[in-house]
Protein backbone atom coordinates (compact mmCIF):
# COMPACT_ATOMS: atom_id res chain seq x y z
CA UNK A 1 0.00 0.00 0.00
CA UNK A 2 1.50 3.36 -1.19
CA UNK A 3 1.09 6.31 1.11
CA UNK A 4 -1.97 8.22 -0.21
CA UNK A 5 -1.70 11.78 -1.15
CA UNK A 6 -2.55 14.42 1.72
CA UNK A 7 -6.24 14.85 1.91
CA UNK A 8 -6.73 18.80 1.46
CA UNK A 9 -9.99 18.82 0.34
CA UNK A 10 -11.80 17.45 3.48
CA UNK A 11 -11.75 16.72 6.47
CA UNK A 12 -12.14 13.15 8.40
CA UNK A 13 -15.35 14.47 9.82
CA UNK A 14 -16.76 16.37 6.59
CA UNK A 15 -15.85 12.47 4.60
CA UNK A 16 -17.87 11.37 7.93
CA UNK A 17 -20.83 13.76 7.50
CA UNK A 18 -20.93 12.83 3.59
CA UNK A 19 -20.71 8.72 4.44
CA UNK A 20 -23.73 9.63 7.10
CA UNK A 21 -25.43 10.92 3.98
CA UNK A 22 -25.34 8.71 1.44
CA UNK A 23 -25.42 5.60 4.23
CA UNK A 24 -28.76 7.48 5.39
CA UNK A 25 -29.55 7.40 1.36
CA UNK A 26 -29.50 3.68 1.40
CA UNK A 27 -26.03 4.41 -0.50
CA UNK A 28 -24.10 1.56 1.81
CA UNK A 29 -21.22 0.73 -0.56
CA UNK A 30 -20.61 4.54 -1.82
CA UNK A 31 -20.76 5.73 2.18
CA UNK A 32 -17.93 2.26 2.58
CA UNK A 33 -15.81 4.17 0.32
CA UNK A 34 -16.13 7.69 1.61
CA UNK A 35 -15.75 5.99 5.07
CA UNK A 36 -12.77 4.66 4.43
CA UNK A 37 -11.61 8.09 3.34
CA UNK A 38 -12.34 9.44 6.62
CA UNK A 39 -10.30 6.63 8.30
CA UNK A 40 -7.29 7.37 6.25
CA UNK A 41 -7.51 11.28 6.55
CA UNK A 42 -7.94 10.57 10.56
CA UNK A 43 -4.54 8.21 10.39
CA UNK A 44 -2.49 10.92 8.14
CA UNK A 45 -3.70 13.83 10.63
CA UNK A 46 -2.79 11.87 13.63
CA UNK A 47 0.51 10.89 12.20
CA UNK A 48 1.57 14.40 10.89
CA UNK A 49 0.25 15.48 14.49
CA UNK A 50 2.82 13.92 16.01
CA UNK A 51 5.33 14.24 13.63
CA UNK A 52 5.40 10.43 12.65
CA UNK A 53 7.23 9.72 9.12
CA UNK A 54 5.93 6.34 7.47
CA UNK A 55 6.24 5.29 3.53
CA UNK A 56 2.69 4.22 3.73
CA UNK A 57 -0.76 4.25 5.87
CA UNK A 58 0.49 0.62 7.38
CA UNK A 59 3.53 1.88 8.87
CA UNK A 60 1.74 5.29 10.17
CA UNK A 61 -1.21 3.22 11.86
CA UNK A 62 1.37 1.05 13.00
CA UNK A 63 3.91 3.92 14.67
CA UNK A 64 0.44 5.21 16.20
CA UNK A 65 -0.33 1.97 17.76
CA UNK A 66 3.31 1.97 19.53
CA UNK A 67 2.78 4.88 20.81
CA UNK A 68 -0.68 4.18 22.32
CA UNK A 69 -1.32 2.64 25.62
CA UNK A 70 0.19 -0.61 26.09
CA UNK A 71 -1.52 -3.14 24.01
CA UNK A 72 -3.66 -1.00 21.86
CA UNK A 73 -3.89 -2.08 18.05
CA UNK A 74 -6.74 0.54 17.52
CA UNK A 75 -5.12 2.40 14.34
CA UNK A 76 -4.44 -0.77 12.86
CA UNK A 77 -7.22 -2.37 13.11
CA UNK A 78 -9.13 0.66 12.09
CA UNK A 79 -6.99 0.42 8.84
CA UNK A 80 -7.88 -3.33 8.59
CA UNK A 81 -11.88 -2.02 8.74
CA UNK A 82 -11.20 0.53 6.58
CA UNK A 83 -9.52 -1.58 3.58
CA UNK A 84 -12.54 -3.95 3.96
CA UNK A 85 -14.85 -1.71 3.42
CA UNK A 86 -12.83 -0.20 0.94
CA UNK A 87 -12.92 -3.66 -0.59
CA UNK A 88 -17.02 -3.33 -0.23
CA UNK A 89 -17.50 -0.30 -2.24
CA UNK A 90 -15.71 -1.79 -5.17
CA UNK A 91 -17.49 -5.45 -4.92
CA UNK A 92 -20.18 -5.96 -2.27
CA UNK A 93 -18.16 -8.16 0.25
CA UNK A 94 -20.44 -7.80 3.07
CA UNK A 95 -23.18 -8.62 4.73
CA UNK A 96 -25.92 -5.58 5.29
CA UNK A 97 -25.32 -6.58 8.96
CA UNK A 98 -21.34 -6.85 9.05
CA UNK A 99 -21.34 -3.33 6.75
CA UNK A 100 -23.52 -1.96 9.73
CA UNK A 101 -21.00 -3.35 12.22
CA UNK A 102 -17.95 -1.89 10.20
CA UNK A 103 -19.74 1.31 9.60
CA UNK A 104 -20.55 1.36 13.43
CA UNK A 105 -17.13 0.51 14.59
CA UNK A 106 -15.06 2.88 11.78
CA UNK A 107 -17.36 6.01 12.81
CA UNK A 108 -16.33 5.79 16.24
CA UNK A 109 -12.96 5.83 15.54
CA UNK A 110 -12.77 8.79 13.48
CA UNK A 111 -15.84 10.75 15.48
CA UNK A 112 -12.67 9.64 19.05
CA UNK A 113 -10.31 10.49 17.09
CA UNK A 114 -10.34 13.85 16.72
CA UNK B 1 -22.82 -34.98 28.14
CA UNK B 2 -25.74 -34.81 29.40
CA UNK B 3 -28.55 -36.78 27.05
CA UNK B 4 -30.98 -35.08 28.44
CA UNK B 5 -30.02 -31.03 27.84
CA UNK B 6 -29.51 -30.94 23.70
CA UNK B 7 -28.42 -27.45 24.59
CA UNK B 8 -26.00 -27.92 26.58
CA UNK B 9 -25.16 -30.94 24.55
CA UNK B 10 -25.09 -28.44 21.56
CA UNK B 11 -22.56 -25.86 23.02
CA UNK B 12 -19.89 -28.72 24.06
CA UNK B 13 -20.22 -29.64 20.77
CA UNK B 14 -19.67 -26.46 19.16
CA UNK B 15 -16.95 -25.31 21.90
CA UNK B 16 -15.31 -28.12 20.28
CA UNK B 17 -15.53 -27.70 16.61
CA UNK B 18 -14.21 -23.86 17.65
CA UNK B 19 -11.42 -25.14 19.55
CA UNK B 20 -10.66 -28.24 16.37
CA UNK B 21 -11.09 -24.84 13.61
CA UNK B 22 -8.77 -23.18 15.50
CA UNK B 23 -6.08 -25.77 15.62
CA UNK B 24 -6.87 -26.51 11.84
CA UNK B 25 -6.24 -22.80 11.15
CA UNK B 26 -2.97 -22.15 13.38
CA UNK B 27 -1.35 -25.31 11.32
CA UNK B 28 -2.29 -23.93 7.79
CA UNK B 29 -1.00 -20.85 8.80
CA UNK B 30 2.43 -22.62 10.77
CA UNK B 31 3.18 -25.69 8.49
CA UNK B 32 1.52 -24.13 4.86
CA UNK B 33 1.70 -20.43 5.19
CA UNK B 34 -1.45 -20.48 3.26
CA UNK B 35 -2.74 -17.11 4.95
CA UNK B 36 -6.08 -17.09 2.62
CA UNK B 37 -6.98 -20.94 4.04
CA UNK B 38 -6.06 -19.88 7.69
CA UNK B 39 -8.00 -17.09 7.45
CA UNK B 40 -11.19 -18.81 6.23
CA UNK B 41 -10.85 -21.70 8.99
CA UNK B 42 -10.29 -19.00 11.94
CA UNK B 43 -13.29 -17.12 10.73
CA UNK B 44 -15.07 -20.59 11.08
CA UNK B 45 -13.50 -20.90 14.36
CA UNK B 46 -14.75 -17.28 15.53
CA UNK B 47 -18.51 -17.94 14.30
CA UNK B 48 -18.44 -21.26 16.00
CA UNK B 49 -17.32 -19.65 19.04
CA UNK B 50 -20.92 -17.57 19.16
CA UNK B 51 -22.43 -20.57 18.31
CA UNK B 52 -21.36 -22.37 21.68
CA UNK B 53 -22.17 -19.42 23.80
CA UNK B 54 -25.41 -19.04 22.26
CA UNK B 55 -26.16 -22.49 22.54
CA UNK B 56 -25.62 -21.74 26.15
CA UNK B 57 -28.01 -20.04 26.23
CA UNK B 58 -30.72 -21.30 24.87
CA UNK B 59 -30.39 -19.55 21.40
CA UNK B 60 -29.45 -20.40 17.83
CA UNK B 61 -27.98 -17.31 15.87
CA UNK B 62 -28.73 -19.25 12.60
CA UNK B 63 -27.71 -16.91 9.84
CA UNK B 64 -24.68 -13.99 9.85
CA UNK B 65 -27.20 -11.28 10.38
CA UNK B 66 -28.32 -12.86 13.88
CA UNK B 67 -24.90 -13.97 14.86
CA UNK B 68 -23.98 -10.00 14.78
CA UNK B 69 -26.90 -8.81 16.59
CA UNK B 70 -26.64 -11.67 19.58
CA UNK B 71 -22.53 -10.71 19.55
CA UNK B 72 -23.57 -6.68 19.85
CA UNK B 73 -26.07 -8.40 23.00
CA UNK B 74 -23.43 -9.99 24.27
CA UNK B 75 -20.76 -6.71 24.09
CA UNK B 76 -23.08 -4.80 26.13
CA UNK B 77 -23.43 -7.53 28.98
CA UNK B 78 -19.64 -8.09 29.31
CA UNK B 79 -18.11 -4.55 29.35
CA UNK B 80 -15.34 -5.88 30.43
CA UNK B 81 -14.26 -7.32 27.13
CA UNK B 82 -14.51 -3.61 25.57
CA UNK B 83 -12.76 -4.72 22.02
CA UNK B 84 -15.22 -7.88 21.63
CA UNK B 85 -16.78 -6.60 18.15
CA UNK B 86 -13.49 -4.81 17.08
CA UNK B 87 -12.13 -8.81 17.72
CA UNK B 88 -14.95 -10.03 15.87
CA UNK B 89 -14.87 -7.48 13.16
CA UNK B 90 -10.98 -8.83 11.88
CA UNK B 91 -12.23 -12.07 11.84
CA UNK B 92 -14.91 -10.65 9.85
CA UNK B 93 -11.89 -8.83 7.30
CA UNK B 94 -9.99 -12.42 7.24
CA UNK B 95 -12.99 -14.18 5.85
CA UNK B 96 -13.44 -11.46 2.59
CA UNK B 97 -9.81 -11.73 2.99
CA UNK B 98 -9.95 -15.33 2.11
CA UNK B 99 -11.70 -14.61 -1.05
CA UNK B 100 -10.42 -10.92 -1.98
CA UNK B 101 -6.70 -10.81 -0.76
CA UNK B 102 -7.44 -7.13 -0.25
CA UNK B 103 -5.23 -7.24 2.99
CA UNK B 104 -1.50 -6.28 3.07
CA UNK B 105 1.14 -8.16 5.42
CA UNK B 106 0.92 -5.90 8.19
CA UNK B 107 -2.80 -5.79 8.37
CA UNK B 108 -3.28 -9.56 8.00
CA UNK B 109 -0.73 -10.11 11.05
CA UNK B 110 -3.08 -7.35 13.13
CA UNK B 111 -6.43 -8.71 11.96
CA UNK B 112 -4.78 -12.64 13.07
CA UNK B 113 -4.14 -11.55 16.27
CA UNK B 114 -7.58 -9.39 16.88
CA UNK B 115 -9.64 -12.52 15.48
CA UNK B 116 -7.43 -14.96 17.81
CA UNK B 117 -8.08 -12.90 20.69
CA UNK B 118 -11.67 -12.87 19.73
CA UNK B 119 -11.84 -16.72 20.21
CA UNK B 120 -10.24 -16.16 23.72
CA UNK B 121 -12.77 -13.86 24.93
CA UNK B 122 -15.56 -16.05 23.50
CA UNK B 123 -14.39 -19.14 25.20
CA UNK B 124 -13.32 -17.21 28.09
CA UNK B 125 -17.53 -15.96 28.24
CA UNK B 126 -18.48 -19.66 27.52
CA UNK B 127 -16.06 -21.25 30.66
CA UNK B 128 -17.41 -18.78 32.65
CA UNK B 129 -20.78 -19.56 31.68
CA UNK B 130 -20.81 -23.38 32.60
Amino acid sequence: MSTPEPVKDMTPMEFLNKADQEMAAGNGRKAAGLMWRAIEATILGLAQNKRIEGNNLDQLALALDARSPEGSRSHMSSVVTGVTLLEHSKVEVLEDCELELAYQLSREFVANSR
Amino acid sequence: MNADNPGRVNSIQREEKAREYRRIALLISSQEGDKDASGAVIYEAAKQCINAVASQRGTNPGPTAAKVRFLQDLAVAFTDLPKLLEHWQAASALHVNSDRLHLSESQYEVAWTDAQVFIDEMLLIYTVNQ
